[in-house]
């Protein structure tokens, strides 16, 4: 629906407005594209319809279907960098994302439906800032950076800047890149969605330490990320997520406890990974 | 009723809407296009409460494209509000707004972007009042009232121990009360329990939307539409419009599902008039997104108190029931009604006192919901059971065969006698659960409950119509609409039966409603019990017809012969029909048609005006397991089981119970429409949670029982409610089972479930 | 007004031009111009799946995809499945086994199904489980569509062994 200034109404596919179509072919020529005001890009698809029923409005929309290189995925031993466009079903199937993190892999192969996964995009989920979508979780708490291209140039944001609007007119997503990846580990848990998800990622340094980024997310507002020194307690770790993570739905003190609970989970999943990977040595 | 038993009795033929239905050919109202046509949107107010000071669509009138605007100032003779017993919702909002989504205005234009561009045209000017945004809200001393002056409304008659008030205080459209047996007995028992209980609130959420196209013609309306209810609505309509019943044509094609939504008054209103308007056919349909801004079921809060004596005898039971109607009374009083006359349950009571009253809250409107407030009491009724079990130390289920009425007890003085037996129901879903030998396990627990529910309408008529052709082609012509309950099996099946054809030679009619018989509309679980034996009075009827015809050709008496197949059969010799037929009406030939009529009597005796037709039962059990880390409840097995009687179509019967069990379980877990003081924060498809095949329990068995006592041809009863009732109560009573706590609010969140176990720890 | 969009497709079958408006949704492309009522409407933001269609193979809900998408593509939709006196073995078994009750979701979930056995021709339970929740039924319970589903794989592979 789409609030008027002085009334709801319901948009529909009808109602979307005239648009000028641009399918470029290149980066360059989708940012060229996009650079106009009034511009949308147009991947997946699969939250766009919605924008438009909740009032978008676009006077050229701008096709990435026949963009070269945004599908592409790709790990360097450091650092694994995924194309916008790389659909959820071939991205979490990829070898490269399944060698460098395999919880990742895992996760990413659970989102939203099966019909959805045959067709949305990494980049979609991510821009689209709803707390439904998972992937921006899962970012967030990996440490992704997002790179950007816009008219100005390139630059590198995180989930956090997508979240706050702070992508700059035009900006198209690249890529999400995650990187320090050399000992990291990742795990996800949603037994308890939509209520709230829990994404921990685990980055061991060289002197036996290391640090817990932990993003947790819920059902009606965005999600929150809080990091810790590897080896807190779980339940220590979830009572710093802000008060702001309670909603109607659920109060902020049981989300804490939850998400410290299903953290503690994640952990001994790791810890116990661990504890065969010493065993086959 | 015939001897026969049915062809079908009991057997698995495919529905006869299969072919259609998995082609993709079946047409709905959401498929008819008509030359011409407008397509209609509509303006929708953007808060809860306020009065309009002022509505100005001059620039929308302007827009090229647009043929019709429609607010407050073209009402002229429209009435000032549709509904059922209160008259209280305007076709379009006239001086005030009351909940977000209140529909101020309708334009209808050559397609519908040009109609929403319209609409940002309308300017309209609010005087925010403050909003009513719950029960507790709506009934504090001094809350703002949704209608300054009563509207008109009515209390029907109602038989012993039954009444009624309109407005017994303000914010309280509708009040029932029933009450039975002395209130004495209160001093006999040795233990009085009160509790109460909070009930969610669902919506429909039909795939096929709310939606209309109207074709006004001069004076003559003609509509298509999804709805359940033909021709009350077409009454409704003709009152509203200050028209004539007959200048009004309701055509209803496939429903995609109904759930009790699609009843009376919804798009229909403004799609005529917007026709009118126009002088051409318009189309309104709602998205899903509007559908939550249109009709809901009622949220609850009940309180119960029960006495009971030690050996647990139950003996009274008093209990009131609070409805969140919304901003509109819709069927909230019938509702009502019905919340309050199931409070008891399927037990024995020496004194029922029941009270139900619908409160108005500035929230989208509640209405008729699938369980039509049998859900709402009995979340309440066999929770507290359960609570009452464990209080005196006895095992849930023997308290409640304990206390269970008899096959054949009146479920209270002057109505008719519960027709299934309770604890065979019982017996069978305990024993699939595995609930008397089941192994204690941490955390794991069994739960059961059942429920009640007078089905088959009240006081309702039903009749039918049923021609044969001269080829043998049967037509049946009744207004049951096919809603997705496989009302067009069920009941070609009966006059395929009766005739002795083969079903496919019997073609359903559309419903139309200038030719097709009069029908109270398609609820509450009557289209084989009532529509059904209407249907086959109206199959012998002909029959008798057409057998009376060929013994006068044939010079003999009617009961010297048999139909077989389309023959007639005297001793050994057989005379096909068709050759008698032409010989007696020449080559054109001719139609035979017979009628039928079927409604139980009126008895003042019964406290609503009329026996029950049947009882509408249902028994629930669920196993499940508890995280006590985090309150998640898993459902381990669900068992739901309802009794028709006798399944004229096992595929149909079966269906109608599992897609109910569901509703009953994503109920318990986790669908819910969301408020935050009265705002609705999940009103679309994305956030609004309805259960997908991944969420159905480990186990999912749904038993139809066939106890054969119904009333309805061969014994059949009624389906499609009875296994949704009880089942949240069941899977709450597993909970208590398990982890031995109870939740008297629903959804059981893993929030709730979690506090109860742990208490408050700050 | 913008410049309309000339695609080519192949729609159950025939091959298929129009010039579009780009801002037109397939959903309706579908529905309005080439009469497929077939293709269903109902909550249009691309959950509910009643709209699904198979694009080159993927099962897509149509009213989340722009017609100018589909330009040299293969759609197909329920009414290249079979007809009333010809039915599919998607439709055939779905009617045997009552997987449907209003029918509103049925052509989604017989093209989710089509789509599902191309792939999986003996799909186990939880494949079945996995690819029905794609889509909202909210007559059935699931149950019969999934029994639907099993029995489809079997007259597929009944009708592989009558052709092979």
């Amino acid at each position: 629906m789409r609030m008027l200034s002085h009334g709801l109404v319901a948009p529909t596919q009808r109602t979307i407005p005239d648009f000028d179509l641009r399918r470029p072919l290149t980066v360059n020529e989708a940012v060229a594209a996009g650079a106009a005001g009034g511009s949308a890009y147009a991947q997946g698809c699969t939250d766009l319809f919605a924008q438009f029923r909740e009032g978008l409005r676009c006077t050229t929309l701008v096709s990435l279907d026949k963009v070269a290189g945004l599908r592409d995925i790709s790990y360097d031993g450091r650092t694994l960098r995924i194309g916008s466009g790389a659909i959820h079903h071939e991205g979490a199937r990829h070898p490269a994302v399944v060698s460098a993190l395999p919880g990742l892999a895992a996760a990413w192969r659970q989102i939203a439906t099966h019909r959805i996964r045959q067709r949305a995009t990494i980049g979609g989920n991510v821009m689209a800032r709803r707390p439904r979508y998972e992937m921006s979780i899962m970012c967030d708490s990996l440490g992704a950076e997002l790179s950007f291209i816009s008219p100005n140039g390139p630059c590198r944001l995180s989930t956090a800047d997508v979240w706050d609007s702070r992508v700059p007119p035009g900006g198209l997503l690249l890529s999400v890149d995650i990187p320090e990846l050399a000992c990291a580990w990742f795990g996800y848990e949603r037994s308890l969605r939509p209520l709230l998800t829990v994404a921990a990622t685990v980055r061991a340094d060289t002197a036996g330490g290391g640090t817990v980024r932990v993003s947790v997310g819920s059902e009606m507002h965005r999600h929150f990320t809080v990091e810790a020194p590897l080896g807190t307690d779980p339940m220590d770790i979830a009572a710093t997520l802000p008060g702001e993570i309670g909603d109607a739905v659920a109060s902020a003190r049981y989300r804490r406890h939850a998400a410290g609970v299903l953290l503690g989970r994640l952990l001994d999943r790791l810890a116990s990974e661990h504890a065969s990977e010493e065993k086959s040595r | 009723m015939a001897d026969l038993a049915p062809a079908g009795h009991s057997a698995a033929p495919p529905r006869v809407d299969a072919p259609a239905k998995v082609t993709g050919t079946a047409r709905y109202t959401a498929d008819v296009r008509l030359p011409g046509m407008l397509y209609a949107k509509v303006l929708r107010s953007k808060h809860a409460h306020a009065r309009l000071i002022s509505v100005d669509a001059s620039r929308a009138r302007t827009v090229p494209g647009v043929h019709a605007v429609l607010t407050r100032d073209e009402l002229d003779g429209i009435a000032p509000g549709y509904g059922y017993f209160v008259k209280d919702q305007p076709v379009v909002a006239r001086d005030k707004v009351r909940y977000v989504g209140d529909v101020i205005a309708a334009v209808a234009a050559v397609d519908e972007a040009t109609a929403l561009r319209a609409l940002e045209l309308i300017d309209v000017a609010y005087e925010p009042l403050p909003a009513v945004p719950d029960i507790d809200a709506a009934l504090a001393d001094g809350a703002p009232v949704l209608f300054d002056k009563a509207p008109p409304g009515i209390v029907p008659p109602y038989g012993t121990g039954a009444s009624a008030l309109l407005r017994p205080r303000p914010n309280v459209c509708y009040e029932f009360r029933y009450e039975t047996g002395p209130d004495d007995v209160w001093a006999e028992c040795d233990h009085v329990f009160t509790d109460s209980f909070a009930f969610s609130r669902m919506n429909h959420f039909h795939l096929e939307p709310f939606v209309t196209v109207a074709d006004v013609r001069g004076e003559q309306i003609e509509i298509w539409t999804s709805t359940q209810n033909p021709f009350p609505l077409r009454k409704e309509l003709a009152r509203v419009l200050g028209t004539a019943e007959s200048k009004i044509r309701v055509n209803v094609p496939f429903v995609g599902g109904g759930f009790g939504a699609k009843n009376n008054c919804k798009t229909e209103p403004i799609a005529i008039l917007l026709s009118k308007i126009a002088g051409r056919p318009v189309r309104y349909c709602l998205t899903t997104e509007e559908g939550f801004l249109t009709m809901t079921q009622h949220s609850a809060i009940v309180t119960v108190k029960t006495g009971v004596l030690a050996d647990g005898t139950f003996v009274a039971r008093e209990s009131k029931v609070l409805l969140d109607a919304g901003a509109y009374s819709d069927g909230s009083p019938l509702v009502a009604e019905k919340a309050g006359y199931r409070m008891p349950g399927p037990y024995r009571w020496r004194h029922i006192k029941s009270s139900c009253e619908c409160v108005m809250t500035t929230t989208t409107p509640a209405g008729p919901f699938r369980g039509f407030g049998a859900p709402q009491a009995t979340w309440a009724s066999e929770s507290q059971v359960d609570m009452i079990a464990r209080r005196l130390l006895m095992d849930p289920y023997e308290l409640r065969v304990k206390n269970f009425k008899a096959l054949g007890e009146p479920f209270v003085p002057g109505e008719s006698g519960i027709d299934s037996d309770m604890r065979e129901g019982l017996d069978l879903v305990a024993a699939e659960l595995g609930y008397h030998s089941r192994e204690r396990m941490p955390n794991r627990g069994m739960g059961l409950a059942v429920s009640l529910k007078d089905g088959g309408g009240v006081n309702k008529p039903a009749t039918a119509r049923v021609k044969i052709a001269t080829s043998g082609d049967v037509y049946l012509s009744c207004g049951t609409v096919e809603i997705g309950q496989g009302a067009h099996t069920a009941l070609t099946q009966v006059v395929a039966d009766v005739l002795g054809c083969p079903r496919e030679k019997v073609v359903y009619a559309p419903i139309n409603t200038d030719i097709t018989p009069f029908d109270q509309g398609t609820n509450a679980s009557s289209g084989v019990a009532v529509m059904g034996q209407a249907v086959q009075r109206a199959a012998e009827d002909v029959k008798a017809k057409v057998l009376e015809f060929a013994a006068s050709r044939l010079d003999c008496k009617a009961a010297d012969l048999t139909l077989e197949g389309w023959a007639v059969l005297r001793g050994e010799e057989m005379t096909p029909l068709t050759g008698l037929i032409h010989g007696s009406f020449g080559g054109t030939g001719f139609e035979f048609t017979g009628e039928g009529f079927y409604k139980i009597a009126t008895s003042h005796e019964a406290p609503l005006e009329a026996q029950c037709v049947f009882w509408e039962n249902g028994w629930a059990g669920a196993e499940v397991e508890v995280d006590p880390d985090t309150g998640k409840i898993t459902v381990l097995q669900l068992v739901a089981s309802g009794d028709v009687g006798k399944a004229i179509n096992t595929l149909t019967c079966r269906g109608q119970d599992e897609g109910a069990a569901m509703m009953g379980y994503a109920q318990a877990l986790f669908e819910e429409m969301r408020f935050s003081d009265g705002v609705l924060l999940n009103g679309e498809a994305l956030d609004y949670r309805v259960p997908l095949a991944e969420d159905l329990p480990r186990r999912f068995v749904s038993i139809t029982q066939e106890q054969g006592h119904g009333p309805g041809p061969f014994g059949a009863k009624g389906a499609g409610e009875g296994a949704m009732v009880p089942v949240a109560a069941a899977i709450a009573n597993a909970v208590h089972d398990a982890v031995g706590v109870r939740i008297t609010q629903l959804p059981l969140t893993p929030e709730r479930v979690f506090t109860a176990l742990h208490g408050f720890e700050e | 007004m913008s410049t309309p969009v000339e695609i080519c497709f192949s729609l159950d079958g025939q091959d298929r031009a129009a010039a579009i408006a780009p801002n037109t949704a397939l959903i309706d492309l579908l529905r309005d111009r080439f009469g497929v009522t077939g293709v269903k409407a109902s909550c249009e933001r691309g959950v509910c799946g009643a709209c699904t269609v198979l694009v080159d193979g993927t099962p897509t809900a149509s009213c989340s995809l722009f017609a100018f998408a589909v330009d040299g593509a293969r759609v197909e939709t329920v009414n290249g499945q079979g007809s009333e006196s010809s039915l599919g073995p998607v439709q055939r078994a779905f009617t045997e086994r009552g997987g449907f009750q209003c029918g509103y979701c049925t052509p989604g979930m017989v093209m989710l199904t089509t789509a599902l056995l191309r792939e999986h021709p003996d799909p186990s339970d939880e494949q079945i489980r996995t690819w029905i929740s794609s889509n909202i039924c909210r007559c059935t319970g699931y149950l019969m569509i999934i029994e639907s589903v099993r029995r489809a794989a079997e007259l597929i592979r009944e009708e592989g062994h009558a052709n092979g």
